[in-house]
């Protein structure tokens, strides 16, 4: 089973491509312009594990939390493989991810995973280490980015300050998470989407209008 | 020749199969206007979550009213720009992964430039050249003299206003609701075009437009006669005076530049009397006026496919390179 990974929650895009033998991580720095650069990267990871595109049977989409904008390119262009191929895609949070990479360094019990967001937020998530499932149900919420108050550890994802730990998601454990048995329904391609933190700013704005209105 | 065209520019998503740019195998259109109603206006970022939500529904249903696999698709043109750009990444993203897999060619396609495109597809035959093109809608007013199918010299676009957006403010006023062109021109229906008098701004003024001064002139007609004002004779009036201006335009364009023919398309092309008020200056003065019908002249795919098959020999660049690009200009270089 061979698999291309794309995670564009940030500028940092990181790609993984898989064989059931070895696996290829890779980043690079797209400088807000990932749309226009998507194929090439692709060729580059296709090229550097010797596959065609034709040899490939899975996709991972990294569905963030993160920039909005790079999410849905990677999600459009993956989604879109997926369904014409018959494919799975298989949707990787960096929550999930983390969590299991934090797992496998033997971290157990309570945990609050972190991701910087935009105006001194973070998107925050708690979770019990080890996960029981490959892949859990998140919403993950908009809270302050420092330490959890209940003193459980704090791990900021790709991220650490003064008071919070850093975790990197391991390319060892994708790879993992990757030759998980992903469904293959249509209706569960549908589903593979960026992880959105809800509400959007929008909702949030038409809120304050109407309560401004009331 | 199959070509899938792909458009996401605004609220709607759309795809299309369309035989040798003429004819239409399958044409969807999702609408997001419900979504946006309660936000008072489009939200890029609501849209563009939609537009990824929808695509894949609409790209298999395409398909499947075509009776066509994927691998029947020659090749993908997409919308590139101009738009908002989160929703046309989401269209140009979905065209790039099935270019690249299947080693397809792949047009960016112009949006204002396939709204012209519409209607040759309307009448199943391809483009004849040159002509002045009036390309009316929401967000655009411009005026095109079109020698080729990219080749387009902008001759005026408007300073301020599109006729789309003075008709959506003006709906929001009189308390019409969204979109405003067709409650405008269904209240207009039984008023009287003549009962205000409304300005033609910018007549005699070059080939540029201006419509912020007719809202401010019914703003304060409204403001003016308050319970008496009547709607519908103000929505005829409203639509007098923008097809009196269009036309006269358009009338100026076609003399100064000689071309004998005129297309005219985009969302307000399908206002009924703008398009009758053309085709009647069209017929006194002997020019061969093109529209597409109304289901055509709003935001639709087929018409991308249409112009993408139209300009592929234009593509002078590694199309998986291209952009999207929220202000591309008509007849200008591919977004990179």
């Amino acid at each position: 089973m061979n698999y291309i990974f794309i995670d564009a929650s940030s500028t940092e895009v990181v790609g993984q491509v898989g064989t059931a033998r070895e696996f290829f991580p890779f980043q690079w720095n797209t400088e807000r312009n990932l749309a226009s650069r998507l194929t090439r990267l692709c060729d580059e990871m296709l090229e550097r594990a010797d596959l065609r595109i034709s040899d490939i049977s899975r996709f991972g989409l990294g569905t963030g939390p993160g920039s909005l904008t790079g999410l849905r390119v990677a999600a459009a262009f993956l989604r879109t493989l997926a369904l014409a191929t018959g494919s799975p895609l298989t949707p990787v949070d960096l929550f999930t991810w983390s969590a299991h990479t934090l797992a496998s360094s033997d971290v157990t019990g309570s945990v609050r995973l972190t991701i910087p967001a935009l105006l001194n937020q973070a998107f925050v998530v708690d979770l019990e280490l080890p996960l029981e499932m490959p892949f859990v149900s998140l919403s993950p919420r908009l809270d302050l980015p420092g330490p959890a108050a209940d003193g459980r550890p704090t791990y900021g994802i790709r991220s650490e300050n003064r008071d919070v730990a850093r975790v990197d998601p391991s390319p060892a454990i994708l790879h993992d998470l990757m030759q998980t048995a992903a469904p293959t329904s249509y209706e569960a391609l549908l589903k593979a989407l960026p992880l959105y933190v809800v509400p959007s700013q929008a909702e949030i704005n038409l809120e304050k209008r109407r309560s401004r209105a009331v | 020749m199959i070509t899938l065209g792909i458009e996401s520019s605004c609220d709607d998503t759309s795809v299309a199969l369309v035989e040798d740019g003429i004819r239409v195998m399958s044409s969807l259109v999702s609408s997001q206007v419900e979504v946006h109603q309660r936000f008072g206006g489009v939200v890029p970022e609501v849209a563009s979550r939609k537009h990824l939500e929808a695509m894949l529904p609409l790209l298999q249903q395409a398909l499947g009213i075509a009776g066509v696999e994927f691998d029947a698709i020659d090749q993908i043109a997409v919308t590139a720009g101009p738009g908002l750009l989160g929703p046309l990444l989401v269209g140009l993203s979905t065209a790039k992964a099935l270019a690249w897999r299947y080693r397809l060619p792949m047009i960016p396609v112009n949006h204002l430039e396939a709204h012209l495109a519409a209607a040759f597809l309307a009448t199943h035959k391809h483009p004849r050249f040159p002509y002045v093109g009036l390309i009316v809608s929401g967000g655009h007013a411009n005026l095109v003299l079109a020698e080729g199918p990219r080749a387009f010299t902008t001759l005026g676009r408007t300073a301020d206003d599109a006729p789309g957006e003075l008709f959506d403010k003006v709906a929001r006023l009189l308390g019409l609701g969204y979109p405003g062109g067709p409650a405008i021109q269904k209240s207009g229906l039984i008023g009287d075009p003549k009962r205000y008098k409304l300005p033609r701004p910018m007549l005699g003024k070059g080939h540029g437009f201006s419509f912020s001064g007719l809202k401010t002139a019914v703003l304060h007609l409204h403001e003016q006669e308050g319970d008496q004002l009547s709607v519908p004779d103000v929505c005829a009036s409203l639509q007098a005076a923008v097809a009196d201006t269009l036309v006269s335009k358009a009338s100026a364009a076609l003399s100064e530049t000689n071309a004998k023919r005129l297309v005219m398309a985009g969302g307000v092309a399908a206002n009924k009397p703008l398009r009758e008020a053309m085709a009647a200056m069209c017929e006194r003065d002997g020019i061969e006026f093109l529209v597409p019908p109304p289901a055509l002249c709003t935001d639709n795919a087929a018409m991308t496919a249409a112009q993408g098959f139209f300009s592929a020999a234009s593509v002078d660049i590694d199309p998986l390179l291209v952009n999207a690009r929220a202000d591309w200009p008509m007849g200008t270089p591919f977004p990179l």
